[in-house]
């Protein structure tokens, strides 16, 4: 490693601990505002965020077992039977469709 | 080095933006525009940490740098989940399932880099999905009821919709949440003009 490497690692590292740092002080500010309300909306917008970027350039494959963890999730509001349920559907759907 | 994989994941520990962060590097970018390019990726931390303002509370000022630093889109979704269904859930259980987390991500990551191509692609065997059920589990503990789903609807629809256009992911969940949150906004200031 040279030392243009490790200044990239302790660059990198600043900036991303001063985006978190950005979000202690937001969320401070923001929780002594009137917008404090979006502090408790915020969760849910941010992960319904995350579902739909791990999804959006997924083959048909993955929709259908994002489908069945999703009616997984709402019966039984268990994370390990909608992981094991969707897991189990992409790899018998990407089994049958090879 | 291998071992120089395992000191950039335990001191940025943000695995989108090392790998922009290296990749533009590698490409011939200065050190500082590959630094804040792999940091512009992590902007959805500054929601994310934000909406930690309740769970961090009146823990001493090092336990929530602490806590920050070790926070993960996976332990942030999961402390944010359970304490839907447990309101006693709290900084602990944030600190300890993100050490957790921040353990297995430098030594996997240390160990792919040791082990190289020699590893077959994991996607193709579905771990890959694993995160999304997981996202989607969680997604279903903090569901708060109709009322928010045009809300929700629209973070998604427009993440989605960036995504397609080719918009990186962090980026697209950023602006995503933007507008689910101008949704949100807009909601509530119909219903006050009319009440």
């Amino acid at each position: 490693m040279s030392a243009s490497h490790f200044g990239l690692i302790a660059l990198l590292s600043l900036l991303a601990f001063s985006v978190r740092l950005a979000g202690l002080f937001a969320g401070r500010a923001i929780g002594e505002s009137r917008l404090a309300f979006l502090l408790d909306e915020l969760p849910g917008l941010i992960i319904v965020a995350l579902v739909a970027a791990s999804m959006a350039t997924e083959p048909g494959i993955y929709w259908i077992a994002g489908g069945i963890a999703l009616l997984t999730a709402w019966k039984t509001r268990n994370i390990i039977a909608t992981m094991g349920a969707g897991m189990t559907a992409h790899a018998a759907i990407t089994f049958m469709g090879a | 080095m291998w071992w120089g994989v395992g000191l950039m994941g335990a001191t940025v520990h943000a695995g989108s933006s090392q790998i922009v962060a290296v990749d533009q590097f590698s490409g011939g970018s200065a050190m500082l525009a590959a630094a804040l390019a792999g940091a512009a990726l992590n902007l959805r931390y500054i929601g994310m940490i934000a909406s930690l303002h309740e769970v961090l509370g009146e823990k001493p000022f090092w336990q929530r740098l602490l806590a920050i630093h070790i926070t993960s889109d996976e332990n942030w979704a999961l402390t944010m989940s359970s304490k839907k269904e447990s309101p006693d859930i709290g900084a602990d259980f944030l600190i300890g399932s993100g050490l957790t987390m921040f353990l297995v991500w430098v030594c996997s990551t240390t160990l792919g880099a040791l082990a190289g191509n020699a590893l077959p692609d994991l996607d193709e065997y579905g771990l890959g999905f694993a995160f999304t059920a997981a996202f989607i589990a969680m997604a279903r503990s903090m569901w708060p009821g109709m009322d928010r789903l045009p809300s929700w609807t629209i973070s998604f629809a427009a993440t989605l919709l960036l995504s397609c256009q080719g918009m990186a992911a962090a980026y697209a969940i950023v602006g995503g949440t933007l507008c689910g949150i101008t949704m949100l906004l807009f909601e509530r200031y119909t219903k006050d003009k009319i009440s």
